[in-house]
């Protein structure tokens, strides 16, 4: 029991040092904790004087109501937005036809479309709807006086006064002036809708002036005007027989010049020449001054024996003769007269070389075109589509859109026609002496060369392509285009100016018809002349 | 062979005129480029003293004069005749083969000239005279081909003016070295 004791105060003094051990920093460091003062009782509360009840509201007089609201007039809106009317012009993009694979790029740029459609301005919408004036709230109402209540109710705002004052509630920009109000703008505009511009890439659709919006509410649909010069395609123009703008009777026509161009003209030129090369037709100067004619008495082929025989035929003093088996010595004129009706000016002598060039022009301008000379007028000249046939030909295009398809003729009356129709022949004439002096100019220059016989070919190749690229000049640019179109106009001043003195007398006429042929005939002459 | 060419029957003016026209009709083709039309017109004036120097060196020789002026003229014409081509079908496959073909026909006939000028003058001899023979035909065929694949097309351009041209200008090209032979030796050929 007392070990007991012992082991319990032991325990009891170790909890003491250790709880002092713990206790005492803090006990060290509260030394500044000193004892307040102690508290001291106040005075006692008094209660306050008691509330005195105040005055009775009375209630003020009872306010009558506003009138009541009036609805504004309603503005009219204008009139109601009419879309413009789809454009009807120009022609529908007929897609191409695949190309053949020989042009069609390998690897590189395809062919090239050209620039797509410009939609051009889009439709400007014009002023937008203005909401006009918002509903203004109008006076508030007075609560009028309360009594001594003061302002007892401020009603605040039960009357919207002009509530439904619509002012110019829709506003479409002047629409009872027939105003601009939904600007149609260019719906399609091609390039320059308002100036015609190129719509489609180029001159697909000249639209002249293109579709001019108008005004918004009742504007013009777009006036056509006039376009600009037309293009034809190329091949309108070199194979005419392909233009159908002048349908069936075109096609015909443009048969027949085609034939005269490419089937009568070059191949026959070609195919003689070749016969020839083939039969070895050639001619070799002698020592004393003639030529000995060599080459076959005669092709086994019929076909290639008809253009060879045509080939050796030529026109001498007046008569035709013939180089062949009997003929194989000739002399210098005969080789002349030869070379001549072969546009082959002589290589030997050179006089005759720019006479003949120059005769060959003339010839063909003259035979062709010349009215008044008598090659003209030869069933040979019309039966190569020279002639009174080519004229024809070439004019009755003119013809065909001066009188509404052949059913009106009264539009052949006018000076428009006679200017077309001048232009046209001008054309002809141009295109025939530009072929006909190159072909002449080339073959000339090669005559007089070591190897004279491939003239014929070089002066064929040559002419008909300048002939045609002449005749593309006019038809397939712009500034051929242009140039033709200025002559029209010229000729036709001149034939409005020529049209009042013609009326006045049969004599006037006669006298007017002597210098047409005097001013003509000199004209052919000069041309043919620029050659000498 | 030898005769004495005067100036006024040189064919200088008429030559020079001719080359003047094609270079402004070519031009225009597919549409006007001014600076072609420069210089085409340049070319043309350039010539003009060429033949101007030709004719006084070999005015007394007639066949040789004619032959060097015909040289330069088919030369002229073949750049006028062959330019609008390369102008449409520039960007494409096709304009390298035209060029291979250009080039091609602008060296060849000087290696077989001679051969050329026999087969000229004498086509059923030769097989470079027969390939002339039927070439010069051809072209119509060929060119009537061309028209017909046109035909399909509603905007055909001008490609087949420029390939009609571009074929006369490969004529052209294989006729001028011929003119370069001497008369001498042309009329040694035709005696073999």
């Amino acid at each position: 029991m007392k070990r007991y004791r012992v082991q319990r105060s032991m325990a009891i003094i170790i909890i003491g040092f250790i709880t002092f051990w713990n206790l005492f920093p803090i006990v060290s460091y509260a030394t500044f904790i000193t004892p307040g003062t102690p508290i001291t009782p106040g005075e006692a509360i008094t209660p306050g004087e008691p509330i005195e009840g105040g005055e009775y509201i009375i209630p003020g007089e009872v306010l009558p109501y506003g009138d009541p609201i009036q609805e504004g007039e309603f503005e009219n809106s204008g009139e109601p937005i009419i879309e413009g009317e789809p454009i009807n012009e120009g022609l529908f993009m007929i897609p191409n036809v695949p190309e053949f694979p020989a042009y069609q790029p390998i690897g590189g740029d395809a062919a090239s479309p050209g620039s797509p459609i410009q939609s051009g301005s889009s439709s400007q919408s014009g002023n937008g709807m203005e909401g006009g004036k918002a509903t203004s709230p109008g006076s508030p109402i007075n609560g009028g006086n309360s009594g001594a209540g003061g302002s007892a109710t401020e009603g605040g705002n039960p009357n919207t006064g002009d509530t439904l004052n619509g002012g110019s509630a829709i506003n479409g920009g002047n629409q009872s002036g027939d105003g601009e109000a939904p600007t149609s703008g260019n719906p399609v505009n091609g390039g320059d809708a308002s100036q015609g511009g190129n719509a489609v890439d180029g001159n697909a659709i000249n639209g002249g002036d293109g579709p001019s919006s108008g005004s918004g509410g009742h504007g013009n649909a777009g006036n056509s005007g006039e376009g600009e010069i037309e293009t034809k395609s190329f091949l309108n123009i070199a194979l005419q027989s392909t233009d159908g703008s002048q349908g069936l009777y075109g096609h015909i026509t443009g048969f027949l010049k085609d034939m005269k161009n490419y089937g009568l003209k070059f191949a026959d030129d070609v195919a003689q020449g070749a016969a020839s090369l083939y039969a070895g037709f050639q001619f070799r100067q002698l020592e004393s001054g003639n030529y000995s004619v060599k080459g076959k008495n005669k092709l086994n082929n019929r076909l290639s024996n008809w253009f060879y025989d045509r080939y050796r035929q030529y026109t001498f003093n007046g008569e035709s003769k013939a180089m062949g088996p009997q003929v194989r010595y000739i002399r210098q004129d005969r080789m002349n007269a030869f070379l001549s009706s072969k546009s082959i000016p002589n290589a030997g002598t050179m006089g005759g070389l720019l006479k003949n060039s120059a005769q060959s022009a003339k010839s063909a301008v003259s035979q062709s075109w010349n009215v008044f000379s008598k090659g003209f007028w030869k069933p040979s000249s019309s039966v190569k589509l020279g002639g009174p046939a080519g004229i024809i030909l070439n004019s009755a295009g003119s013809i065909y859109d001066h009188s509404n398809g052949f059913s009106d003729l009264g539009g052949l009356a006018t000076t428009d026609f006679a200017a077309s129709f001048t232009t046209d022949a001008a054309i002809g004439v141009a295109s025939t002496a530009a072929g006909s002096a190159a072909s002449a100019m080339a073959s000339g220059a090669v005559a007089g060369s070591v190897v004279p016989g491939v003239g014929t070919i070089i002066g064929a190749a040559a002419g008909l392509g300048v002939g045609i690229a002449t005749s593309y000049f006019f038809n397939g640019t712009n500034v051929g285009g242009r140039i033709k179109k200025g002559i029209t106009k010229g000729i036709k001043k001149g034939y409005d100016a020529i049209a009042g003195g013609v009326k006045k007398g049969v004599g006037a006429a006669k006298e007017a018809a002597t210098w047409a042929k005097d001013k003509v005939s000199s004209a052919f002459s000069k041309l043919g002349g620029i050659f000498d | 062979m030898n005769q004495e060419v005067e100036f006024k029957h040189s064919r200088i003016i008429p030559t020079t005129f001719l080359l003047i026209l094609t270079g402004f009709l070519m031009s225009f083709i597919p549409e006007v480029n001014w600076g072609l039309l420069g210089f085409n017109l340049g070319l043309a004036a350039v010539c003009m003293i060429l033949f101007i120097v030709l004719w006084r060196v070999h005015r007394y020789q007639s066949k040789r004069y004619f032959s060097l002026l015909s040289y330069v003229m088919l030369n002229v014409l073949t750049i006028h005749f062959t330019i609008p081509v390369f102008r449409i079908i520039y960007g494409t496959a096709a304009f390298w083969a035209g060029i291979v073909i250009l080039a091609a026909l602008v060296l060849l006939p000087y290696l077989f000239s001679e051969k050329i000028a026999q087969g000229i003058q004498n086509p059923g001899q030769t097989g470079l005279g027969k390939i002339y023979k039927i070439y010069a035909p051809l072209i119509i065929v060929f060119g009537t081909v061309l028209f017909a694949g046109t035909i399909g097309s509603s905007n055909p351009d001008a490609l087949a003016i420029s390939i009609f041209l571009f074929l006369c200008g490969m004529i052209f090209l294989s006729v001028a070295p011929v003119m370069l032979i001497t008369p001498q030796r042309m009329e040694e050929l035709e005696n073999q």
